[in-house]
């Protein structure tokens, strides 16, 4: 057991080399008269030299010398310094200049405490590069949303406005943002994402996505919040490129769809002509009789194709208005309740929650339900399962996406005709269908930014849905 | 003892007219009782060519093709392949090749593309028929 004495002496005689710092003491000559075992590990030799000579291998007094400061003032400082070590590399270190003064209060010697920050200071300009140097603009706000903190990004993009709230300066607003997700962050402490529209410093209205990223305090609640912005500009201006390339693809289909369904029409039509004259050349009544119902027919099937083509063609500028998902559903359920009754399929509306209402077409998107409905039932009646049929209507959020599911256990289909349902002209329903619903029902989902799929299974039924995702909606004019 | 032909399109008009063509050329026709049972109908009629529409409400004529070509004892008899569609290469590229299941089948004898030139069916049917 060490006593109390030992231990104080062990004190005296060892501190100076334990201590994990620098050391060393330096008369006002400013020569170096007593310096630890790190100090000769850091800066090499230092007997009979000069402090400048050591730390920073110069020949001259340092131009801002704090030991000379320090001699005049008798206080004691506090700096951060860069110097060499003993192969030459260039260190940095904080150094505490501590004056010792005598009993008549003169100081003769000075006490250098310094501690190396080397590493730190090489991590903390890496992060500085990062911040600054990374493609998005970063801004750090406090609880009150006052910005105290941008990286070199978001100065090239805005004007300067630390110190300024964060809603003033990018958008204009005496208030906080209804739709603030640095609220959020603060509030729960997590990540958030949104969309906002921020004005740059030459006045540009710049659409960001942006990530909200708390920064703790030790106590573990949101002190600050980082704000991470990227711009949009490029992506939608690419997402709307892909969707009028979607678009022109729908009209290419159109023209070759059209060709093909006059192609049978022509078939048809010399299908009745060769009837005629052949049974003109024959004397057969029979068969010239059969040629003219065959005209007569399919100069009907001609008339009905045109009317339904331009019906297609026509209309393209869709009318956007806020409207309620769930009542389009409503309203396609609530219009095929009597043909589902008589057919006795169960027509349900399997919605659960309410959505928040969203930019569309209600009359467009209730013609498309009302196509897939009006197939799904069709598809029941072709069933062998009659009287045990049913479709379901639905419509539900994920992710910002809107779907809308129908649902029917009719006669599904097979893998041929999968691929071909969005097809223009294909019809299952012999000639009592056009071929053109579906594809209509495509037009109007590819003008909302949306996609259709299907999943089937012959005897088993079909499910469409419908994908909506909100960012891709058409804006409100 | 004449040729047999079946003609299997949902387009009755079609089907009609083709008939009356072929028949008016000295062959005998018949069309198949359900599509969904072919290979019954082929059985039953023993057709010695078959004309066959691919876009069909319940079934494609490409698996009606496909399931005529995978049976022994039918895979010799010709058939040509009728549709609206022109782009034939890519068409028969997509719709033989492509498939979940089933192995490679044989490319179609003869493809024709609506309208149908009647001489030309004519003229391709008395060549496979030789």
């Amino acid at each position: 057991m060490i006593s109390t004495s030992e231990l104080n002496i062990c004190i005296k005689e060892n501190l100076f080399d334990m201590i994990p710092m620098t050391i060393a003491v330096i008369d006002n000559n400013f020569n170096i008269v007593h310096a630890n075992n790190l100090f000769k590990e850091t800066f090499g030799q230092w007997e009979n030299k000069k402090c400048h000579e050591v730390y920073k291998k110069r020949d001259s007094l340092c131009d801002d010398c704090k030991g000379s400061q320090a001699f005049k003032d008798g206080i004691s400082k506090k700096n951060q310094e860069a110097g060499y070590d003993k192969n030459g590399v260039l260190t940095r270190y904080i150094k505490h200049t501590i004056p010792v003064a005598d009993e008549n209060n003169n100081i003769h010697f000075l006490v250098e405490m310094s501690i190396d920050i080397t590493q730190t200071e090489k991590i903390r300009k890496e992060h500085q590069l990062l911040f600054d140097q990374v493609p998005c603009c970063i801004l750090v706000i406090d609880k009150n949303f006052k910005i105290v903190r941008t990286n070199q990004q978001f100065k090239n993009t805005f004007s300067p406005v630390k110190g300024e709230y964060c809603y003033k300066s990018l958008k204009g607003l005496d208030t906080q943002c209804s739709d603030c997700i640095s609220k959020a962050s603060f509030d729960d402490g997590q990540m958030h994402t949104g969309h906002h529209t921020w004005k740059t410093a030459e006045g540009k209205d710049v659409h960001f996505q942006i990530t909200t990223v708390p920064l703790e305090s030790e106590d573990g609640k949101p002190e600050f919040v980082m704000e991470m912005a990227v711009d949009l500009t490029k992506t939608r201006q690419l997402e709307k490129e892909k969707l009028e390339a979607e678009r022109l693809a729908a009209v290419g289909q159109t023209v070759a769809g059209l060709a093909h369904g006059v192609k049978n029409l022509i078939t048809s039509l010399e299908g009745g002509m060769y009837m005629l004259s052949s049974g003109m050349k024959k004397s057969d009544i029979e068969r010239i009789g059969k040629g003219m119902e065959i005209l007569n027919r399919n100069v009907g099937r001609v008339s009905t194709f045109v009317r339904e083509f331009l019906e297609f063609s026509k209309g393209r500028e869709i009318s956007v208005a806020k409207c309620d998902p769930g009542k389009i559903v409503e309203e396609v359920v609530t219009s095929y309740a009597t043909k589902a009754a008589q057919c006795d399929i169960s027509l349900e509306n399997k919605t659960k929650n309410k959505i928040a209402s969203a930019p569309m077409d209600f009359e467009t998107i209730l013609e498309c339900l009302t196509n897939l409905v009006g197939n799904a039932i069709d598809a029941c009646q072709m069933s062998e399962n009659k009287g045990n049929c049913f479709v379901h209507v639905k419509v539900y959020e994920v992710d910002d996406v809107i779907n809308f599911k129908v649902t029917d256990n009719g006669c599904g289909m097979d893998y041929d005709v999968k691929n071909k349902v969005f097809t223009n002209f294909f019809t299952t329903k012999g000639t009592g269908g056009t071929g053109l619903g579906l594809l209509t029902s495509k037009k109007i989902i590819q003008e909302h930014g949306g996609t259709i799929d299907l999943k089937s299974e012959p005897g088993q039924g079909s499910t469409f849905k419908i994908s909506l995702p909100r960012k891709r909606l058409p804006q409100l004019k | 003892m004449k040729k047999k032909i079946m003609i299997v399109d949902d387009e009755t008009d079609i089907q009609e007219y083709l008939m009356a063509a072929l028949e008016d050329s000295g062959y005998s026709t018949c069309t198949a009782n359900d599509i969904n049972d072919i290979l019954g109908s082929v059985y039953q009629k023993k057709p010695d060519l078959i004309i066959l529409d691919i876009m069909m409400p319940d079934r494609s004529g490409i698996s009606i093709y496909r399931e005529i070509q995978q049976t022994p004892e039918f895979k010799t008899i010709p058939i040509i392949l009728m549709s609206g569609l022109s782009s034939k290469n890519e068409f028969i590229e997509k719709l033989l090749h492509d498939e979940k299941d089933s192995d490679k089948v044989a490319v179609p004898a003869v493809f024709m593309e609506k309208p149908i030139q009647l001489e030309k069916l004519k003229k391709q049917i008395s060549n496979l028929l030789k």
